[in-house]
Parts: C-alpha cells; sequence; structure tokens
C-alpha cells in the first residue's frame, strides 16, 4: 500500500536511530514508502556514528531516548557535518536535548502522515 | 510739784464737784456684812486726805478712798480687785498674798502720775497693814499710798518725754509682735500691722506691701484707712517717681514730709499723691539677699515732720511684719511638707522603718504597719529590729544592719509572714541616715513585699522549666527568636542534629548550619520581616552529610499583643524528598515506556493493516483512536500522572477537530480529574468528534458542538454533569446500528464512571449527557 508522500524525500538517504524494534521496522515502512533510502535503523549511539563515517546521509531521524543512552552525541555529530535532521520523543518538546530546542519534533507515537511532515520539513 | 499742791489740788476738785464725794455713796451693800474693824478701818479711810485704800477677801476686792484720785487719775468703783485698780503699779501678786496672811509690808513702785502735764514718773510707796479681829486674825487689810519724801521725779521734761516714748514704743512693738504671733495667714498678718499702725501714729492710711519676685512691683492685699479711700492693688515701683523707687531700692526709706514741696518728687507722682489726700507719706523698705521684698507706706493728710524716732518704729515694724509674713509662710511649707511626707508614708506600700544604731526599731511607717498588718506598733517599738525577723532571716538581717551601721547600703531578701501570719517575701534595703557632721546617726530600713513578684517569677521559671523538658524531650528541633529574627534558643535535638552547641546557633549563628545555597533567601527573609509559615532547606547533619529539613514557624505575641518573634519546629524530611525524587524519576520513566508502548501498538497496528490489506478508513479509525489515547496520557504526563483539568483535557482531545471558538465552544469550571476519569472521558470526546465530524455539527460549514459542564453537590456527594450538544448541523437521524463510539460513550463510559450516560440524536443534533459521581476533594 502506497501513497503519495511529500516532495522532497523520495531519493534521499535516512539515517534512523531507533532502539524500539516494531516503531524501527514502521519508521523503515514509511519512509521507503516515501521513496527514501533508509540508513541503519541504528539502535545505538556508537552504531549510528559509525554509519554517519560509513555512508553518506542526506538527512536523520533521531530517537532522543535509546534505553537509556540519549542521542545527543549523534545530534552534534549530525550537525557538526551540516546534516539536517528531526528528534522523534514520546516526552514532547521537553525531552528534547539542550541546545537542540529549535530541531523539528517527532511526537511519538505519531501518524504516518506525522512522520512524512516532519522528513519533508527536516528536508526543505 | 510738792505734796501740799497735790493735796490742795485734790481738795479743789472736790469742791468743784468733778466727782461724788465720798461717803456720800451708799457703801451698805458692800460694809453690810463687814466685821466692825473693817468697818472702822474704812470709815478712817474715807475720811483721810492721805490716799488709802482697804482691801479684803480671796480676790483682794478693794475699795479706795477719794484722796487716791491723786495717783489714779480716777476714783475707782469700789469693789474691784486691787491687782486691776493697781495695774498701772506692776505686780501686786505677792504683796497682796502677804497681806491677806495677816503680814504687814512696805514697797514701792513707780507709777505713771498725770497732774495735769502729761504722766510723769513717780515713786509710790505702799504701806500695808492688817485689819485685825477680836481673836488675832486678820479680816482685811489698809494701805497707806505715799508721793511724800520718797517721790521720785526724773530730771527735765525732755527726758521725760523720750522716757514716755520708749516706753510707748516699747508697748505697742509688744502688742504687735503679740498680735502677730499667732497669725499664720500672710494676709491677716500685714493687716494687723497696719491696722494698729495706723491708730497709733494718727494716720490717715498705711499699708504693708510685698514686692513681687523680681522687685519691680509691690502688691498691696489690704491697707488700713481712717476712712480714706484704699490703695489696694499692684503697683509698679517706678510709678512712685525716681526718688521713691531708688530709695526703695536701696534699701533707703523714702521719707516726704510735704508732698508739696518736696523738690524731689516730680510733678506728675506729685499730683498723683495728690489725687490720693496724700500730703506726707513715709515708704520703708524691707531687703533682703534676693531684693526688695516688702514696702511698709504710711499717709498722712497733712504735711507732716516725721520724727527719727517714727522713722525707727517703722523700720522696726516693716521688718517685723516681714518676719512674721516669712515665718507664717515657712510654717505653712513645713506643714505642707510634713504633710506631704506623711502622705507619701501613709500611702506608701514599702514598710519605711527607723531604727537607732543599736537596732532597735524606733519608727514604722503607717503604710508599713499596713503591710506587715501589724495591730498595735507600740508592742514592737524599742524591740530589736534583727529578733523580729524569723530564725532563718536573721543572720541576713544581721549582716544588713552591720553594713548600714558602718554607713554602707545593706540589703537581703528573706521570708517573714505578717503579724497576723500570711506568708511574705521581702525585699529589703537598709541605710545610715547621717547626722549633720556625716555620722550614721540612725538607720533607715525599707521593706518592700515581693511576695506577687516572687510567685510569678517561680511561675514562670517553672513554665520555662517544663517548655524545656518538653522541647529537649522532642523528636523534632524546636527553636525560638526575637522580634528581630535573632535566634534565642535551639532545643538539645537540634545540638544532637547538628553536632553543634546550642551557643552556636543563637543570634543568627543557626544560619552557618546551612547549606550555602539556602543562605541568601534565609538572610532576605530576616531582612523583610516575611517568613512564611513553611521553608525547606538543608541543614548539615553531626556526620557533615546535608538533610532537606522543613521548617514551621508561628509568630508569637506578647498578651499585649506585641510581636515578639517567632518559634518553629524543624523536621528531617530526607526521607520524603528521597521519595519525591524516586517518584518523579518512576514517572518519567512510566511516561516514557507508555509512550514508547503506544508508538510500538501503533507500529505494529500499522505494520499489520499494512500486510492484511484492511480498509483504510478502519485503518485511520485506529489510529486516530491510538492518537487520543496518547494525547490524553500527554496531558497526564504534564501533571506528574495526577489528573489533569477538564478544560485542559477538553482542548487536547478537541484540537484536531476544530480550533475556532465558532465551532467550538467550552464552558465550565476549572475541575480537576483523576487519571482513570480523564482517560475515559479523553476517549469518548475523541469519538463524539469523530463522530460529529463525520455526520454531525462539525460535518458542516455552520455547525457548531457546546460542551458545558458543571460540579454539583448532592446529598454529601460531588457529582459531574457534562452536557456535548451539537447544533446547527445537518439533520441527524439516529443510527441503525451500535457502533464502536456510542457503545465506549454509552456502556464503557458508564461503568467506568460508575455514572449516566445518554446520547439523544435529536433531528437539530446530538445532545449526550453525562452524570457521574466524581471523587471526593481534595485534588481539587
Amino acid at each position: 500500500m502506497t501513497e503519495t508522500g511529500p516532495a522532497g524525500i523520495a531519493g534521499k538517504r535516512i539515517l534512523v536511530v531507533e532502539d524500539e524494534m516494531i516503531v524501527a521496522m514502521l519508521i523503515e515502512d514509511i519512509l521507503t514508502d516515501l521513496g527514501a533510502t533508509v540508513v541503519g535503523p541504528a539502535a545505538r549511539v556508537n552504531r549510528a556514528i559509525e554509519l554517519l563515517s560509513a555512508e553518506p546521509v542526506d538527512a536523520a531521524l533521531l530517537d532522543v531516548n535509546l534505553a537509556g543512552e540519549v542521542t545527543t552525541p549523534v545530534a552534534e555529530e549530525l550537525r557538526r557535518r551540516g546534516i539536517p535532521f528531526a528528534f522523534a520523543t514520546g516526552y514532547g518538546a521537553a525531552g528534547v536535548p539542550p541546545g537542540f530546542a529549535d530541531q523539528p519534533l517527532l511526537q511519538k507515537p505519531f501518524q504516518e502522515r506525522d512522520l512524512g511532515q516532519v522528513m519533508a520539513q527536516v528536508l526543505a | 510739784m510738792t505734796d501740799a499742791d497735790a493735796m490742795h489740788r485734790t481738795e479743789a476738785e472736790s469742791a468743784q464737784g468733778a466727782a461724788p464725794p465720798w461717803p456720800d455713796r451708799d457703801l451698805s451693800s458692800i460694809t453690810g456684812p463687814w466685821p466692825p474693824p473693817l468697818r472702822a478701818a474704812a470709815a478712817l479711810a474715807m475720811a483721810s486726805p492721805q490716799p488709802m485704800w482697804l482691801g479684803w477677801g480671796d480676790e483682794a476686792a478693794c475699795l479706795c478712798n477719794p484722796a487716791c484720785r491723786t495717783i489714779l487719775g480716777h476714783h475707782p468703783e469700789p469693789g474691784r480687785p486691787a491687782g486691776e485698780v493697781w495695774a498701772a503699779a506692776g505686780d501686786l501678786r505677792d504683796l497682796l498674798a502677804a497681806a491677806r496672811r495677816g503680814e504687814a509690808r512696805t514697797e514701792t513702785r513707780v507709777l505713771p502720775i498725770d497732774r495735769g502735764q502729761g504722766p510723769e514718773k513717780v515713786a509710790v510707796t505702799f504701806a500695808l497693814g492688817p485689819v485685825l479681829q477680836a481673836d488675832g486674825t486678820a479680816c482685811g487689810f489698809l494701805c497707806v499710798a505715799t508721793l511724800g519724801a520718797e517721790a521720785v521725779r526724773l530730771p527735765g521734761e525732755e527726758a521725760d518725754a523720750v522716757l514716755r516714748a520708749a516706753a510707748a514704743r516699747k508697748a505697742f512693738l509688744a502688742d504687735l509682735s503679740d498680735a502677730l504671733r499667732d497669725l499664720d495667714d500672710p494676709a491677716a498678718i500685714a493687716c494687723a500691722a497696719s491696722s494698729r499702725l495706723g491708730p497709733h501714729l494718727n494716720l490717715a492710711r498705711c499699708g504693708f506691701a510685698e514686692a513681687d519676685s523680681p522687685g519691680e512691683a509691690v502688691v498691696v492685699g489690704g491697707d488700713w484707712t481712717d476712712g480714706s479711700s484704699s490703695v489696694t492693688g499692684v503697683h509698679r515701683l517706678d510709678s512712685f517717681g525716681a526718688f521713691v523707687a531708688g530709695a526703695l531700692r536701696s534699701g533707703r526709706p523714702a521719707v516726704v514730709r510735704d508732698v508739696a514741696t518736696d523738690p524731689r518728687l516730680d510733678p506728675a507722682h506729685r499730683s498723683a499723691y495728690g489725687a490720693l489726700g496724700v500730703r506726707a507719706h513715709v515708704a520703708t523698705p524691707v531687703l533682703r539677699p534676693r531684693g526688695l521684698a516688702a514696702v511698709l507706706f504710711v499717709h498722712s493728710a497733712s504735711p507732716r515732720n516725721w520724727s527719727e524716732d517714727e522713722a525707727d518704729l517703722l523700720r522696726e515694724v516693716a521688718e517685723r511684719t516681714c518676719a512674721a509674713i516669712e515665718a507664717a509662710r515657712a510654717t505653712r511649707a513645713l506643714r505642707d511638707s510634713e504633710a506631704f511626707i506623711r502622705d507619701i508614708l501613709q500611702a506608701s506600700n514599702d514598710c519605711i522603718e527607723v531604727l537607732d544604731l543599736d537596732g532597735q526599731l524606733r519608727f514604722m511607717s503607717e503604710g508599713g504597719q499596713r503591710v506587715k498588718e501589724i495591730g498595735d506598733f507600740g508592742r514592737l517599738a524599742g524591740e530589736s529590729w534583727v529578733r523580729l525577723w524569723p530564725p532563718a532571716a536573721r543572720r541576713l538581717a544581721e549582716a544588713a544592719l552591720a553594713t548600714a551601721r558602718s554607713g554602707g547600703v545593706g540589703s537581703f531578701r528573706a521570708q517573714a509572714p505578717t503579724e497576723t501570719g500570711s506568708p511574705r517575701f521581702w525585699d529589703v534595703v537598709i541605710s545610715p541616715i547621717m547626722d549633720p557632721q556625716g555620722r550614721s546617726a540612725r538607720l533607715l530600713a525599707i521593706s518592700r513585699d515581693i511576695t506577687t513578684q516572687r510567685h510569678a517569677e517561680a511561675a514562670l521559671r517553672e513554665s520555662e522549666a517544663r517548655f524545656r523538658n518538653m522541647a529537649d524531650s522532642a523528636p523534632v528541633m524546636i527553636w525560638t527568636t526575637d522580634a528581630q529574627g535573632r535566634c534565642t534558643y535551639v532545643n538539645r535535638r537540634w545540638r544532637e542534629f547538628t553536632g553543634r552547641p546550642p551557643a552556636e546557633a543563637l543570634g543568627l549563628g543557626y544560619l552557618s548550619a546551612m547549606h550555602p545555597d539556602d543562605v541568601p533567601p534565609a538572610r532576605d527573609m530576616i531582612r523583610t520581616g516575611q517568613r512564611p509559615e513553611r521553608a525547606e532547606y538543608r541543614l548539615r547533619r553531626a556526620d557533615g552529610s546535608w538533610a532537606w529539613v522543613l521548617d514551621a514557624a508561628t509568630a508569637r505575641h506578647s498578651p499585649e499583643g506585641a510581636f515578639m518573634g517567632y518559634i518553629g519546629s524543624v523536621a528531617d524530611i530526607t526521607d520524603r524528598k528521597l521519595a519525591e525524587e524516586r517518584r518523579a524519576l518512576l514517572v518519567n520513566e512510566l511516561n516514557h515506556r507508555v509512550k514508547n508502548t503506544l508508538a510500538t501498538v501503533q507500529s505494529l497496528a500499522a505494520q499489520s493493516f499494512r500486510l492484511g490489506q484492511v480498509d483504510r478508513a478502519v485503518r485511520k479509525a485506529f489510529e486516530a483512536r491510538l492518537m487520543s489515547l496518547a494525547r490524553a496520557h500527554d496531558v497526564l504526563t504534564q501533571q506528574s500522572w495526577e489528573g489533569a483539568r477538564l478544560d485542559d483535557l477538553a482542548r487536547r482531545a478537541l484540537t484536531p477537530f476544530s480550533t475556532d471558538p465558532a465551532r467550538l465552544s467550552l464552558r465550565g469550571p476549572a475541575l480537576w480529574l483523576p487519571p482513570r476519569i480523564v482517560l475515559a472521558l479523553a476517549m469518548a470526546f475523541h469519538e463524539l468528534a469523530t463522530n460529529a465530524a463525520k455526520y454531525g455539527a462539525l460535518s458542516g460549514p455552520d455547525g457548531h458542538v457546546d460542551l458545558s459542564w458543571e460540579a454539583t453537590r448532592m446529598a454529601g456527594e460531588r457529582r459531574l454533569r457534562l452536557v456535548w450538544a451539537e447544533s446547527r448541523g445537518p439533520s441527524v437521524e439516529p443510527p441503525t446500528r451500535q457502533g464502536f463510539g456510542s457503545r465506549l460513550i454509552e456502556h464503557g463510559l458508564a461503568n467506568e464512571l460508575g455514572g449516566e450516560v445518554e446520547i439523544d440524536y435529536c433531528a437539530s443534533g446530538v445532545i449526550c449527557r453525562l452524570d457521574a459521581p466524581l471523587p471526593t476533594e481534595g485534588n481539587e
């Protein structure tokens, strides 16, 4: 089942950092449906940073909390590399690491439409 | 003048019939009961040309013969007492007493005798002999008065006048002194002096005027006049003219013999005197160290050649009058002051006693007798003061007495019952009363009843001890401050908790046991005086670790309502604080888990639906429901899962459908709901809104949803009444079969809330009514 996603996502390489397996699978499905290529998903900070060095990435979707591990280092690495990204969190805006309050935010749980909109915003 | 002349003159007078001659007067009333010898003596005397008189009886009644007129100047009534008739001869009592005893006596006296040229001093010899009866006893006596050869004459008329003037002056002054002696009113004294002086000097007016304190004016309180006008009132010294004022100020009398001609008076003053009818006057000042004290003024209506003697007399009268007035004032002042001291002694509740140096009680004030309940001070007077104290107090009393005796001030406190046995506590001070030489002459003991004060002190001590006992055994820290926020007390628990001596807490010392970060707010509190009822801060324990404490303070007020500071208790709430922190962590974790779980469920569903080729509408409905549940959780998460306000919840649930107030209105009080009700209502709102968006008021362009609620109280139970009312939407028809939404609302929600819910599919719009009990208050 495919749908017409927002412009600008198709063909992009998007790093997904998410430790909840099922959620990661859904994100992967939705982004793939929208025509993007998923890098990862990475469930750990180290893995995410490895992937950033190893593969070209156009944008990223970052879960804030990976089983107690905050993904701030990944966010800093992305910023260093100039790669746009959005946070995904169940905490709302309060859950965003300090210094990244202006980043686009995907509130969990989310609908397919929400994910598309956030990523389109990131890549705009 | 010779005796012969006197005789001659007496005869001449008799011949002229100036007085009825003896024995023409009827003597029978007197002589009737007389014994014959006395009657014979009377006949002899009456016929004699020699002055003779007869005395008889206890009072020495007296019968003078006509010749006595030579000496007395008149012929006295028979039967008057001899002492009175012959008063001019001085005191005759001894002489008369001897005569009554039957003794013969001869005595010479000097008498003033007027022989037509004014009084002269003449020596008169009285020879008294008894008149004896047949039995040898005296029935009276006969006195022969002789001016004969022994008569004394003073040399020259002038000397005689001087003598007479001196005698008159002496008599006047003696009379004045007698008159003034018993007067105690200054006005009466001035009046008595002037009323004697005026006639004596044959004046027109006189008076005694006292000067005011700067000596600029004199006050005439009352004057004596011969009928002339009075000059009472206040007179400025300068109004009498420079001469008079100057003389008075320098202490000299101002003597004016003739107002009309005296060159020292200026015309203005001359006419002023004239208006008063004063032609001559003397103003005699009395000077005191402070200046002019008084003026004695005498006025004459005609010119008068004031003599030196008169001037002297005026000075003497002025001085005596002034002295009498001063004495009267002093006496009155002394009397007032004595009365004052007496009143004080009587009014004072202190027992004031005077002892002699031996320690014997000599005086006790009336007030003292009252407080010591002494019935009769007479019994105690002269007793040993120390012995009057109970044995237990005597050593103290003796020591204090010894201190006072040696010139110091001794004091002690002791218990002693009053005379009637009431127990009392006394504060005693004993000090020496010095004589003019500065030696202890007597001792003054003042005992104050301090029983009530002692009881109050004891009660206060007991109350404080009770407070300290209680405070020290309390499991919390207790402190007090004064009105300035300085610590005045900490209990034992504070010492144990902080490991610091209580002295370190006093003043602002307690701040040093507080966490440095918590000190500034504490200082602000002291500075502003604004202390909250409860404050939380960190306090260093004896082992150096920090404890969270809760400090609860209450203001202390005196019985009069004055702010006296605070009293407070400090409890260790570290455990509670830790529990709070743990709970916050748990809630965070819970939020995270719930959200992740919902995200996972949603992901599972999304992927299942993808694979199962499920109807798109079904999938969307499911996702929307899941999202509404997630939003409700968001509301709860923000409030740490303690609940949420109904309006917040409704706004959050309905935002995805409409944010236009024209389409959707929320009306109702702020109402706090517990999590269980929040979640149930959130799902119900979602279903109602979804239905409205699909078929009802929110499906068309004009429809309106009104969500209103109220909290009511009925029979002690709080109830929530909530109405969802749609209007202006498409015409509504009841559904043919019950869908998930209406089932969730009518059954699920009603069961969950234990209330009633009904959906009314009115043609004008769906109306959903909810009536459910609310949990008891406390979280609102």
